[in-house]
């Protein structure tokens, strides 16, 4: 779960620019994962720590100059983002992109007038605050998620962690904006199909 | 009229709000009649959401107190 919620962008700003150490520590403590999965998406497991103790001192340095055109959470995922390409270049790599060849296969099937060949699975439980407690999900998801070709696993974090529009989206990978649409479309319906697996059987 | 295929491999179009007009009006055509796809999208929502909403992993401290040093000698 989120730790404590913040105090509004209006109300906070000026209190870390005050350097209140209590809301700074919470600032961090708050956006910190967030943030991680996006390094980790874009730049890998090894080096993301460093990209986001590297965007914290960026955050930190522009933050008299942030002029609150965009929300400060979209600001910061923006910097992390940033940093991680950055330091990707640097190190003469790319984000795999192996994602976009197989990405014709859906994990879903339909007969030939298009219809279901097996209709959508019912879950047992849909309640939203009910699935978002359950802990082997969750874990389940997280599982899926690893196992997903790199650009669909970052496509789906900046988009759905990051709050990183298409267009930034293209920019940060480096591809098409189609080729965004089905890298996102693709992980998506295997997080889906993953969840449908879950509700009907148990396991992941 | 869209298939239940068409649904499914536009229904990121949809929930992103990308469709235009007349895309739309077709889709939700299609969903009005199609209990099946109409659970397949509340599904495709739902996982999202979950996902979105249940990260679950707090940073240890001294990560935090990195950051905290680091900024320290900020101006």
């Amino acid at each position: 779960m989120m730790s404590t919620k913040l105090p509004d962008d209006k109300t906070l700003i000026p209190l870390l620019l005050t350097k209140d150490k209590a809301i700074t520590r919470q600032f961090i403590t708050f956006h910190y994962p967030q943030m991680l999965m996006i390094a980790r998406a874009i730049a890998g497991s090894v080096i993301a720590d460093e990209v986001v103790q590297e965007a914290w001192v960026s955050i930190f340095k522009s933050l008299p100059k942030f002029q609150q055109k965009s929300a400060l959470k979209t600001w910061i995922m923006r910097i992390v983002a940033n940093e991680a390409k950055t330091r990707l270049k640097k190190e003469s790599r790319s984000i795999s992109l192996e994602g976009l060849e197989a990405v014709s296969k859906s994990p879903f099937s339909f007969d030939q007038s298009g219809s279901w060949s097996k209709p959508p699975a019912h879950w047992h439980q849909e309640s939203p605050d009910a699935l978002i407690h359950q802990e082997e999900l969750h874990d389940c998801l997280e599982k899926i998620l690893s196992h997903l070709p790199a650009s669909q696993r970052s496509t789906f974090i900046l988009k759905e962690i990051g709050s990183h529009t298409l267009d930034e989206i293209c920019n940060v990978l480096e591809v098409s904006e189609s080729n965004v649409r089905v890298l996102l479309h693709r992980a998506r319906t295997k997080l889906l199909a993953a969840v449908d697996r879950y509700q009907e059987t148990g396991e992941c | 009229m869209l298939t239940c295929r068409d649904i499914e491999s536009k229904s990121s179009d949809y929930i992103d709000n990308d469709l235009n007009i007349w895309q739309k009006m077709k889709y939700k055509f299609h969903l009005f009649m199609c209990v099946d796809c109409r659970r397949f999208i509340k599904h495709l929502k739902l996982t999202i959401y979950t996902y979105k909403n249940s990260l679950n992993q707090p940073t240890p401290k001294e990560k935090i107190d990195q950051v905290m040093d680091r900024i320290k000698e900020i101006n």
